[in-house]
Order: structure tokens, then sequence, then C-alpha cells
């Protein structure tokens, strides 16, 4: 039996690991992307579950990037049905102190390389396949994060024209998680961490694997009648004072 | 005075780029200033009947808007998005009310007709 390809981008990082194993958990063969080399470890570690990974280096920002990504996904041969826009980075200043460059930069890598990608995949993507973008909580509005923000923001208005254009042939949601188990939140001092989970009603911090779950599921049949829609991984947070 | 940034017609992923920059400058100067802002959005973009451009730019704007009242609400900054028909300008007296009415801060206000029952991002 063929297994569906997914392409996950950002796949070297602790949150595209992750949705990596759950979705090699669901029966998808990887093709596993980021810009940096160490995602070939990542297909390494994953690879012993037996599934089967292939992993391409790339820059987003660059169409060489995006055909890199293309060509690789071709070379799979594996009909494509599940891309995930997973890639994304941080310059966080204050508004006033921000420089233009680092807004530039957020916003060429969090919303214009999955733009870009996407829309470069298009006639890869089969009936009934799916785009799954990771936005943030922090879309709703966060201290010191204007270039985040807008291009976590952004990439939910994409998400939406997309699902209207491509259906039915193809679905597209967003999961947007909160405060998540990461490298970033770990570097936190712990008195700062434990007032911010003080703030989320399910009294703990997202693992990764919450978000796995969650694109998993929108990625599958039993999300088969939902697109265009933005599913908040938070613990309640984004409703909570 | 109020700073006004006006979305305007967005056909490639370079115009979402340079829009939100140039969105992004005027907000931070307006800001250093104490001017008000109203950031004037196209209603069907917010909910992505549109082109992926329009709507990438549209809900990008509103999310600067979002980002910069969590920031300086307390400071008195003054941010509001008015979602119009396309084609359309706001009202003086709707620009006005987004721009001064004191408790009116990071809010969208849509001054458009058939979003009835649909989610605003």
């Amino acid at each position: 039996m063929i297994k569906p390809c997914a392409l996950v981008t950002g796949a070297a990082g602790g949150l595209g690991f992750a949705i990596a194993r759950r979705l090699s958990e669901a029966g998808y063969a990887l093709l596993l992307v980021d810009m940096k080399p160490a995602v070939s470890d990542v297909a390494a570690r994953l690879g012993s579950t037996g599934a089967r990974f292939d992993h391409c280096v790339a820059d987003l920002s660059t169409q060489d990037g995006i055909s890199a990504v293309s060509d690789a996904a071709l070379a799979t041969g594996l009909p494509l049905h599940l891309l995930v826009n997973n890639a994304g980075i941080t310059r966080d200043a204050r508004l006033e102190k921000m420089s233009s460059e680092n807004f530039d930069l957020v916003i060429e890598v969090n919303l214009l390389a999955a733009m870009r990608l996407t829309i470069g995949l298009s006639d890869q993507f089969v009936h009934g396949s799916s785009v799954v973008s990771l936005s943030s909580r922090a879309a709703l509005g966060n201290f010191g994060q204007a270039n985040y923000v807008a291009s976590k923001s952004g990439l939910i208005g994409f998400t939406r024209a997309l699902a209207q254009q491509w259906s039915p042939r193809v679905r597209a949601n967003v999961v947007s998680p909160g405060l998540v188990d990461t490298p970033m939140t770990q570097a936190m001092p712990d008195d700062v961490l434990a007032k911010l989970v003080e703030k989320v009603p399910t009294g703990r911090i997202g693992t990764p694997e919450d978000v796995a779950n969650a694109v998993a599921f929108l990625a599958s049949e039993q999300a088969s009648y939902v697109t265009g829609q933005v599913l908040t991984v938070c613990g309640g947070r984004s409703l909570a004072p | 005075m109020t700073t006004v940034i006006r979305q305007r017609p967005c056909n490639s992923l370079d115009d979402i780029s340079r829009q939100l920059r140039e969105a992004f400058l005027a907000l931070r100067q307006a800001i250093a200033t104490e001017s008000p802002v109203v950031i004037v959005v196209s209603a069907p973009d917010l909910l992505g009947q549109d082109s992926l451009e329009g709507a990438a730019l549209a809900t990008g704007l509103v999310g600067l808007m979002r980002a910069a009242t969590f920031e300086g609400s307390s400071k008195g900054w003054h941010v509001n998005v008015l979602a119009v028909n396309p084609e359309e300008e706001p009202a003086a007296e709707m620009i006005e009310i987004a721009s001064q009415h004191g408790s009116l801060k990071g809010q969208i206000l849509n001054l458009s007709s058939g979003q009835f029952g649909k989610i605003v991002p």
C-alpha cells in the first residue's frame, strides 16, 4: 500500500520533531524540511521506528529553496497529502526599539515563506489533502512581538482564503499553540514560567505532543468537514483574564 | 492628529512585505508622537473572501494593531482597526470614534455589509 506523504517544515526543532513523530504514527511517510542540516539527524532518529523519512535542507525564503523542496517532494514518488507549515523564528523587541530589518525578517520567514511554499506545491496536492499552518496564541496580541504577531496573524488570513479557494481539493487549517514546553520556555527563569502557567486554566504547560495531536487531527479524515479554522491549543489561556 | 494607515491593493508577496513594513514604521512613528492610529482594512479580506495576498495582509495588519495595543494600552496608545467594504472610505466620524473613544482600544470595528454570522479573526 502506498503511504501518503506529509511534508513538515521546521522539522529540526522540538515542535517539528513531535509533529513528525505523531504523523509517522498516523501512517504518513515524511519529508522533513529545515534550513539546518541537523534535520538529517531527526530523520535518522525517527527512522528507527520503521517509517519512511526523507529530508531536505532548504532556505524557504528563496525561490531556490522552494524549488529544492518541490523537487524533493516529487522525488519521494508519493502522493502529497499534507503540508505542515511549522518553520518560524522570533526576533523580539519593544515596538519602539524593533528594527525594520528584524520586522522584515520575521514576516519573511513566518509568513511569506509559508505562503511561497504552499503556493509552490499547489500542483502536487492530491484530492483530499490538507495544509496545516502553525500560528500562535500570540496572534491575538503579545508584548514585544509586533513582528511575530503580525506574521502569525497573517498566516490565519492566508489560511482562510486558501480554504475557500482550494476547496474541495485541499483543506487548510491553523493550529495556534499557547505556552508550550520548548527550549524557549525552558530557558525562562522558574518564577517567570510559574507565573505564566498560573494564567493557564488547565494548570499546566502544554507539551509538543499536545500540538502534534492537534495537527494530526486536522490532517485526518476525522476532520474532513473542517476547513479554514483555527484550533487554539493553549489550555484555555486565550479566554482567561 | 490621527495617523490613518490604509490597506492598498495587494497582488504579490512583495506587496504584503512592503505594506506591512510601511504600516509598522507608521505605527512606530505615531507612537513616538503619541498620535492615535486607525488602520483601515478590507472586510472581505479579513474573512479570506478575496485574494490570498489580501487576506494575509489584512489579518497581518490586525495583528500589528493587537500587538501595539497589548504593548501600549497602559501607556495610552490608541490603535484600532476599521473594516470596510472594498473601495469604500470610512466616514470621518468613524475615524474620530476609533481614534478618540477612551476605552476603545485594540478593536476591529466592522463597517461593512454582509459579514453577519461570520467569524472575524
